[in-house]
This record gives C-alpha cells, sequence and structure tokens, in this order.
C-alpha cells in the first residue's frame, strides 16, 4: 500500500470513530443535559434574575437573546468554512453533512438576529431597520447564509457536483464575511445608534453582564448541540440512502 | 492549451448571437425604465446625474447575468465539459477561458450601459465615460470571476435562471458598493481615482477573488470528472 493511501486508510478510521462519536452515550446524553441546564440557568437570569431596564422596560430582554444568536452565527459560519475545506479536501461524507447543518442553523440564527434586533430596535428607536454598518452587514450575512441553503434545496437528491459546490459556495461566503464587516464600515455613515460595544455603552450592572454572559454561552452549547443532531440526522439519512 | 481552449469559447459564443443580444437587449431596458420611472415621479436633472452611479451599476448586474448563466449552460450541454475533462484538459485553463471570455464580453457591455445612460439618464463628458469605463473594466474583473465559477456550480441544476442571481449577488456587494462609490467620486469631478481608496478596494477584491475563483474551479471541475 502506497503512502498516501496509508495516510487515508488512517484519516478513513478515525472519521469512522468521529461518526461512531456522534451517537455515542456522551453526545447522546451529556451534550443535551448540559445545552437544558445552560438555557434554563440563562432564561432564569434573563428573566428573573436582572431587573427590567430603565428606560425600554422588559424589550430590553430581547437584547440577549440577540447577542447570544450573533456569536452562534459566527461561531456557525466558522464551522461552515472548516466543514467546507475539509470535505473539499478529503471528500469525506461527514464534513460535507457538518457543513450543511452549519449553513442551515447559521441562517436560522441570523434569522433570528434580524427579526430580534428589528423588534428591540423599534421599541428602543422607534424605527424598524436603519442602513447602519452593523445591520447592513448582519443582512448580508443573511443574504449570503440564504444562498447557501437555497442551493442545498435545489436539488432532491446530493449528487457529489453539488457537495462540491456547496462546499465552494461556503467558502467563499466565510472568506467574504470579514469583507463586509469591514467594507460596511467605511460606507457613508448615518447617526449610527447601534450599540458599538458592551463595555463602553452601558450594562454597567454586573447582573446584566452576568445574565449576558449566561445567554451567549446558552446559545453557542444550544448551537453545538443542533449541529451534533442536524449532523447525525444527515449521516443517517445517508446510510440509509446507501 | 488555453488559446485552444479560449478560440473554442470564442466559437461557441459567436454561435449563440441571440444571448449577446438578448444582455444588450437587457441593459437599455434597465436604463431606460429606471430613467423612465425616476423622471416620473419628478427627479430633476441635477438629482438625475447624482442617480447615474446607481442605475448604471443595477443594469450592469441584470444584463450581465445573461452572459454568465448561458456561458456555463453551453458547456453542459451534451455533457461537453465532461468529456473535455476525461481528455486530459486541465480544469484551471477551462475555468479561465470561460473566464476571459465572460470578462471581455461583460466588460463592453458595461461601456455600453455608460454610454446609453448617458443619453438616457444625464449626458456626460466624455471624459467622465471613459473614467467610468475604467472603473468597470477592474470591477468586471471580481464580477467575472464570482460570476463564472458561481455559474459553474448553478449550471448542473435545473432553476439555474433563478439559482445563479440569488447565490451571487449577495457576494458582490462589497464589490457592488466600492464601484458606486469610485463612480459617484468621477461624478463629483475628483479624478484622482489611483489614490482613492475605493478604487483600490476594488483592485484587492479583483485580486483576491480572481485568484480563489481559480483555485477552487480546480476542486470543482474534479468533480466533473468523476
Amino acid at each position: 500500500m502506497s503512502d498516501n493511501n496509508k495516510i487515508l486508510a488512517v484519516l478513513s478510521d478515525n472519521f469512522r470513530l468521529l461518526e461512531l462519536l456522534l451517537h455515542s452515550r456522551g453526545f447522546r446524553y451529556l451534550l443535551p443535559a448540559i445545552t437544558l441546564i445552560s438555557v434554563l440557568v440563562a432564561n432564569y437570569f434573563v428573566f428573573i434574575g436582572v431587573p427590567n431596564e430603565r428606560v425600554m422596560g422588559a424589550v430590553q430582554r430581547l437584547f440577549y437573546f440577540h447577542v447570544g444568536s450573533a456569536f452562534s452565527v459566527y461561531f456557525t459560519l466558522g464551522v461552515l468554512f472548516l466543514a467546507s475545506v475539509c470535505f473539499l479536501s478529503t471528500r469525506v461524507y461527514l464534513f460535507d453533512a457538518l457543513a450543511r447543518a452549519a449553513g442551515e442553523l447559521s441562517f436560522v440564527l441570523a434569522s433570528a438576529v434580524l427579526l430580534t434586533g428589528i423588534v428591540w430596535g423599534h421599541s428602543a428607536w422607534n424605527v424598524w431597520w436603519r442602513w447602519e454598518p452593523r445591520l447592513v452587514s448582519m443582512l448580508i450575512l443573511w443574504l449570503l447564509v440564504m444562498a447557501y441553503s437555497v442551493l442545498r434545496a435545489s436539488s432532491r437528491f446530493d449528487t457529489e457536483s453539488l457537495r462540491g459546490g456547496a462546499a465552494v459556495l461556503g467558502i467563499v461566503s466565510a472568506i467574504q464575511v470579514p469583507i463586509v464587516v469591514y467594507s460596511v464600515k467605511l460606507m457613508p455613515q448615518v447617526a449610527q445608534l447601534h450599540p458599538q460595544a458592551v463595555s463602553s455603552q452601558g450594562l454597567e450592572d454586573s447582573n446584566y453582564i452576568v445574565a449576558l454572559l449566561l445567554a451567549i454561552f446558552a446559545m453557542l452549547i444550544f448551537s453545538v448541540w443542533l449541529l451534533v443532531v442536524r449532523t447525525s440526522h444527515l449521516l443517517l439519512k445517508e446510510i440509509i440512502q446507501d | 492549451m488555453y488559446f485552444c481552449l479560449l478560440k473554442k469559447d470564442w466559437l461557441c459564443l459567436s454561435r449563440s448571437p441571440g444571448t449577446i443580444a438578448a444582455a444588450f437587449g437587457l441593459a437599455v431596458v434597465c436604463t431606460v425604465i429606471s430613467g423612465f420611472c425616476f423622471r416620473r415621479v419628478g427627479v430633476s436633472d441635477f438629482e438625475m446625474r447624482g442617480l447615474v452611479p446607481g442605475v448604471v451599476w443595477l443594469s450592469f448586474l441584470f444584463s450581465s447575468l445573461a452572459i454568465l448563466s448561458q456561458s456555463m449552460w453551453l458547456e453542459r450541454r451534451n455533457r461537453a465539459l465532461e468529456a473535455c475533462l476525461s481528455l486530459g484538459v486541465d480544469g484551471g485553463k477551462v475555468f479561465f477561458s470561460k473566464l476571459t471570455i465572460n470578462y471581455l464580453l461583460i466588460s463592453i457591455l458595461g461601456l455600453f450601459i455608460i454610454v446609453a445612460s448617458s443619453l438616457f439618464i444625464s449626458p456626460l463628458e466624455v471624459g467622465e465615460v471613459m473614467l467610468l469605463f475604467m472603473i468597470c473594466l477592474l470591477a468586471s474583473g471580481g464580477f467575472s470571476a464570482i460570476g463564472t465559477l458561481l455559474a459553474l456550480v448553478s449550471g448542473a441544476y435545473g432553476g439555474r435562471e433563478f439559482l445563479l442571481p440569488l447565490i451571487l449577488y449577495p457576494l458582490i456587494i462589497p464589490l457592488l458598493a466600492a464601484s458606486i462609490a469610485c463612480s459617484h467620486q468621477v461624478l463629483s469631478g475628483d479624478v484622482s481615482l489611483v489614490n482613492d481608496f475605493w478604487f483600490q478596494f476594488i483592485f484587492l477584491f479583483d485580486l483576491v477573488f480572481i485568484s480563489l475563483s481559480w483555485y477552487l474551479s480546480d476542486f470543482l471541475l474534479s468533480f466533473e470528472r468523476q
């Protein structure tokens, strides 16, 4: 057996191990348990632990879901990029399943960011939408992941060409994200209403900061759990179809 | 080999005059309708001049789609692309020759749209037309690269007409914004483009995405060989 074939055989065994891991008890019971506890604790802090915000009242609590979703969007986009690169390099179906799961999840999370932002923004600033850099960059990001999801849904059966094309689109979209965020900031500015950074514009009370950190952690771990579930589902679907 | 492929693509193009006519016709239609709509709501001549960059690039986006979607469709008809690749032709050269033809055609289309805008939207001086064409030449590079790559992705599936714009347009928003900013600057009287940030941004965008598209096309075409 040549050296290249030996390397591929070892990698293939590792990927089979990884596939087994997704169906192991650790992932089947431990991860959902951690996710449930994190979400419950975060929700307790968000709805009961912190008082109503002085100016915006109860609507301000959307902020915790909004920021948590935004962090999760960038996390899932990173997973999409890495999984797409790995799939193009190795052609192992696990990475394609992971990329597809990450793409779909990032679309859902980006929609959540936009919707919570719109509702909170209307309550806080009396406008449904403003062409601000942060809002525009999230909107463009949403369009990018929507395009990926549409491509994946465009064919009933996942052929090798579709997987390769989706991986290419995933890589190009993920590379586009920092370019979009950077270039949008340089466009003609309207007076910015969106908070620039948590540390410089509010959340001086430690209760708010704790609630925010818990919300971000809960959303991230929830995203990881959803990724694992969806990837397992796609792997099982592939096995059945084969 | 590259020049043989270029000759092949040129011959394919010359045998599809309908596509070229559709692209140029769509460019005129977009420009005329934009001019009509804005004039109808009472936009003044001075304000129309400010709308020229937006109208030019909007017409450019819609009309160049006809060229991009058709380019890969011709390759996939009768599995011509698979046959070409199975002969051992380098995938990168196939992609680059397609990119070159698309770039040439889209650049000519851009000049046509600028002239049409000068006629139907707001009169432009010859110097302004030339500067806008220079911006168009630069922006067409990155646009053609991403467009050809995504035409390759979308061309394999039914419904490519709606799929290509859906996956292409979000990706070229930064390029579009930079092109409009540069065009606006030219029409405002600032002709020192080389030192301008947005002009350099277009150049870097082209550099990054032409290289990336060329590199990724090889992976994409390897799936076609299977």
